[in-house]
C-alpha cells in the first residue's frame, strides 16, 4: 500500500513537473540527507543511522501544492525511534487570492509570539508539529484574520487530538484608512486542543477528571513610534494537567490553569541599540498529546523559548538552560554599541561591543515547595569584535553562567565561566583561516574544559575544519572532529569523522537529548 | 528498500530536469516595527536584487553581512540586498537590536515562523539568492566562506 502510494505520488509529481515546463508552472524542491556510522564497539547506537528529507512544491498562478517525504532507515541517535521508516508527513494544496488564502493539508502556523500556538519544523531537533487540516488567512484593510483546524503531526502520523484556533490582528489607523505613524496594533487569539484519547485510557493515565478539551486565549498590543518599540502579550490557559516535579522522585500531575505574560521594549539609535524583555510563565506546558509526555520534542503546541542568550561557541553551549514551563519569571537585556570608523576606539574599521544578560527565577513549582522564588539561571555575556586591518579580525567573548540544577528548589547553584578568542585571517580574497580558542572554568560537574578550532576556507567551494573539546578537570575525555565541506550553488556536502558528546541539544524552548557517538558523518543538501 | 531508493532517485532526476528557474514566492514578512510586508514588493521590474537569510545565532550569516558592509563603500551604485531574519520569538528582539546597530547595506525584513524560508526551500543558513528585475531566480548559494561576498556582488552586478 505504502509502495503504491509512493509510486502514485512520484508519478503525479513527475508528470506535473513536465506539465509545468510547458504551461508556465513552477516546480521547486530540496533534498537533505544526514547520516552517521557509529563505530564504537560498545555503543548502543553502533551502525548506520540516517535522516532524509525530500521536499517538492509546485505553484502555478494562485494555486500551489507540495509534499515532504521523509525516510529514516534508522533515525540519528537521539531522534524519536517512532520516525523509523518512510512517510509523507507533509502534503498540501493552497489557493491564494490578493486578500486571502486557503490551505488544505499540512501547514505551519504561529499565533503572536508562539506562546498561544506554534507549529514549525526544526530538523536539527527532530521537531516537526505541522497541523494537518484547514487554514484560512485573510487581510482586510486593517483586520488580519487566521483560522486553523487540524490534527498535530506526531512522528509518521498524527497525534490523537484536534487543534483549532483563531487569531486576529487589528491596525486601528488602517481601519480608519490612515497611515499608522505610531505602529499601534492590537491582537487577540484562542486555541483549543481536544484530545481523542479514549476516556478509559485518559482516566487511567491522567485521572478521572482529565478535561479532554483545553482552551487558551491571548491578548497582545504593540506600539513602535520612531526608534522606540514596546510590545506586550498575555496568554491564559484553561485547566489542564501539569506535571509537578518532586525532588528526588518521579513527576505527578495536578489539574491547574496557567498564565503567561511577556513584555519587550527596544530602542535603536545610530550606534547604540538597547533591548529588554520580561516574561512570566505559570503552568504553560501545552502538548499535542498529554499521555505521550515530554520525551518526544514534537509533542508540543506552543513555543516557550529560553529567555537567555542562545550560545554558539562549543563550551558556552555545553550546559544550556531549558525553559521551566511549569513556573519561571525572568528578565533579559542586551545592548549593542558600534564604535564608528575613525574614532579613537573604533580605529580604521570600527568595533562592535555587545553586553547582554538574563536573570530567571523559578516560581517554586518543584515539591516540596519553597516559600520564595529562587534563582533558576542567570548569565552575563560580553563580546567585542574588532577588525585590525584588511586581513585580521578578532572577537573576544566572555560568558558567565550560573544555573540551579534543582530549578530553584535548593539554594545551591552551579557556575561556569567561558572565555573565547576567535581570529579570522584572510590570506587573499578567497583563502582564509579561522581559529577559536576556548576555556571553561568551573568548580562543579566536570570542572574545567578547553577547546580549539581551526578552519581553512577556500572560497567559493571548500572548507576544512578541525576541532577538539577536552575536559581536563575530571574525565580527561577528548571530543574531536575533523570535516571537509564542499558547496556549489545550492548543493552542499559535508564529510567528517569525530566524537560527539552526550548532552542536551536545544533550540528555543525545546531540547533533545543527544547521546554520545563516534564515527563517520555525511551531510548533503540540494535545492532545485 | 532498494526499490524505494531507486524510485526516489528516478523521481529526483525527472524533477531536476524539469525544474524551472524559481520565481520569487509571495509570502508575508515583517519590517522592523512588525508591520506586514509582502515579499512581492521586492520586485520593482527595474533592478535585480539579492536575498540573504540570517539569524542572530548564525555566526557565518553575520560574518557575510559584515563583509558586505566592508565592501559597500566601493560599489559604484547601491545594490539592492534584502536581509531576511530567521530569528523567532526567543531572539527576535536581540536580532532587531543587532541589525539596528549595524551598518549592513541591506533592507532588513523578518520571517518569524520561517514561511518565506520554507517557500524558498532553504534548509541551512546563510543562504543567498539573486533574482533578476522581474523576480526570476538567477543564482543561489548555500553556506558562507570568507570571500563568498565578492561572488555575490559579482552575480548581482551580472544580473543587471
Amino acid at each position: 500500500m505504502r509502495r503504491a502510494l509512493l509510486v502514485l505520488t512520484f508519478s503525479v509529481l513527475s508528470s506535473a513537473a513536465a506539465f509545468s515546463q510547458s504551461e508556465g508552472g513552477s516546480f521547486t524542491g530540496s533534498l537533505e540527507s544526514s547520516s552517521i556510522w557509529d563505530d564504537e564497539a560498545d555503543s548502543p547506537y553502533k551502525g548506520f543511522h540516517s535522516n532524509n528529507y525530500l521536499k517538492i512544491a509546485y505553484s502555478r498562478g494562485r494555486f500551489s501544492a507540495g509534499l515532504q517525504g521523509e525516510w529514516y532507515p534508522s533515525p540519528l541517535p537521539g531522534y524519536d525511534e517512532a520516525l523509523k521508516g518512510w512517510s509523507l508527513p507533509v502534503k498540501y494544496v493552497a489557493w491564494q487570492q490578493k486578500r486571502w488564502s486557503l490551505t488544505g493539508g499540512d501547514f505551519y502556523e504561529q499565533f503572536g509570539s508562539g506562546i498561544l500556538l506554534r507549529s514549525w519544523e526544526d530538523r536539527a531537533l527532530g521537531l516537526a508539529n505541522s497541523l494537518g487540516g484547514v487554514r484560512f488567512k485573510g487581510d482586510f484593510d486593517g483586520i488580519a484574520v487566521t483560522l486553523v483546524a487540524g490534527a498535530p503531526r506526531s512522528a509518521r502520523s498524527y497525534a490523537p487530538s484536534l487543534v483549532s484556533g483563531a487569531d486576529l490582528t487589528l491596525d486601528p489607523f488602517r481601519l480608519l484608512g490612515r497611515d499608522n505613524p505610531l505602529g499601534l496594533t492590537f491582537g487577540a487569539g484562542i486555541t483549543d486542543r481536544y484530545e481523542w484519547v479514549p476516556e478509559d485510557d485518559m482516566s487511567l493515565l491522567l485521572g478521572t477528571d482529565a478535561p479532554k478539551s483545553v482552551l487558551l486565549h491571548s491578548l497582545r498590543a504593540g506600539i513602535a513610534p520612531g526608534a522606540f518599540q514596546l510590545s506586550f502579550e498575555y496568554v491564559g490557559k484553561g485547566k489542564d494537567f501539569t506535571p509537578v516535579r518532586h525532588r528526588g522522585s518521579g513527576d505527578t500531575y495536578v489539574l491547574e490553569a496557567g498564565k503567561a505574560f511577556s513584555a519587550e521594549a527596544s530602542w535603536t539609535g545610530s550606534n547604540l541599540s538597547l533591548t529588554a524583555s520580561w516574561r512570566y510563565l505559570d503552568n504553560m506546558t501545552f502538548r499535542s498529546c498529554r499521555t505521550l509526555g515530554a520525551l518526544v520534542p514534537s509533542n508540543t503546541l506552543n513555543y516557550l523559548p529560553a529567555l537567555c542568550q542562545q550560545q554558539t561557541y562549543m563550551l558556552a553551549s555545553l550546559n544550556p538552560y531549558e525553559t521551566f514551563a511549569e513556573g519561571e519569571s525572568g528578565f533579559r537585556g542586551d545592548a549593542y554599541y558600534r564604535f564608528k570608523r575613525g574614532s579613537l576606539l573604533g580605529g580604521k574599521y570600527g568595533m562592535t561591543l555587545h553586553v547582554g544578560g538574563s536573570w530567571i527565577n523559578a516560581l517554586g513549582k518543584v515539591l516540596p515547595r519553597r516559600e520564595s522564588d529562587q534563582l533558576a539561571y542567570r548569565d552575563l555575556n560580553i563580546d567585542l569584535e574588532r577588525k585590525w586591518n584588511k586581513k585580521l579580525k578578532t572577537i573576544l567573548f566572555v560568558s558567565i553562567q550560573e544555573c540551579s540544577p534543582t530549578h530553584g528548589n535548593r539554594k545551591g547553584t552551579e557556575a561556569q565561566n567561558v572565555f573565547v578568542v576567535e581570529n579570522l585571517y584572510k590570506f587573499s580574497s578567497s583563502t582564509s583561516l579561522r581559529t577559536e580558542l576556548q576555556y571553561l572554568y568551573s568548580e562543579e560537574r566536570e570542572k574545567d574544559w578547553m577547546a580549539g578550532l581551526v578552519e581553512l576556507g577556500i572560497a567559493p567551494h571548500w572548507s576544512f575544519q578541525l576541532s577538539d573539546m577536552y575536559n581536563h578537570g575530571s574525565t580527561k575525555d577528548h571530543y574531536w572532529n575533523v570535516s571537509a565541506s564542499w558547496s556549489r550553488e545550492t548543493l552542499k556536502c559535508i564529510l567528517g569523522y569525530g566524537r560527539s558528546r552526550e548532552g542536551m541539544v536545544c533550540s528555543g524552548g525545546v531540547c533533545r537529548w543527544q547521546p554520545e557517538y563516534k564515527g563517520l558523518f555525511i551531510r548533503a543538501q540540494y535545492a532545485f | 528498500m532498494k526499490q524505494r531508493i531507486l524510485l526516489t532517485l528516478i523521481a529526483l532526476v525527472a524533477l531536476a530536469f524539469t525544474a524551472r528557474a524559481q520565481h520569487l514566492p509571495v509570502t508575508e514578512l515583517e519590517d522592523g516595527k512588525g508591520k506586514a510586508v509582502s515579499s512581492a514588493t521586492m520586485v520593482d521590474h527595474k533592478t535585480p536584487f539579492a536575498i540573504t537569510f540570517w539569524a542572530s545565532w548564525c555566526k557565518f550569516c553575520r560574518k557575510e553581512l559584515d563583509a558586505l558592509a566592508e565592501l559597500s563603500p566601493d560599489w559604484e551604485s547601491p545594490l539592492r540586498i534584502y536581509a531576511i531574519c530567521e530569528d523567532d520569538a526567543r531572539s527576535l528582539a536581540r536580532a532587531k537590536a543587532l541589525a539596528g546597530g549595524s551598518d549592513w547595506p541591506a533592507t532588513l525584513l523578518y520571517d518569524p515562523n520561517g514561511e518565506f524560508k520554507r517557500a524558498l526551500n532553504v534548509s541551512d543558513i546563510p543562504h543567498v539568492f539573486v533574482f533578476d528585475k522581474d523576480g526570476v531566480q538567477v543564482w543561489s548559494h548555500v553556506g558562507y566562506i570568507p570571500g563568498d561576498e565578492e561572488t555575490l556582488v559579482k552575480e548581482l552586478q551580472k544580473a543587471r
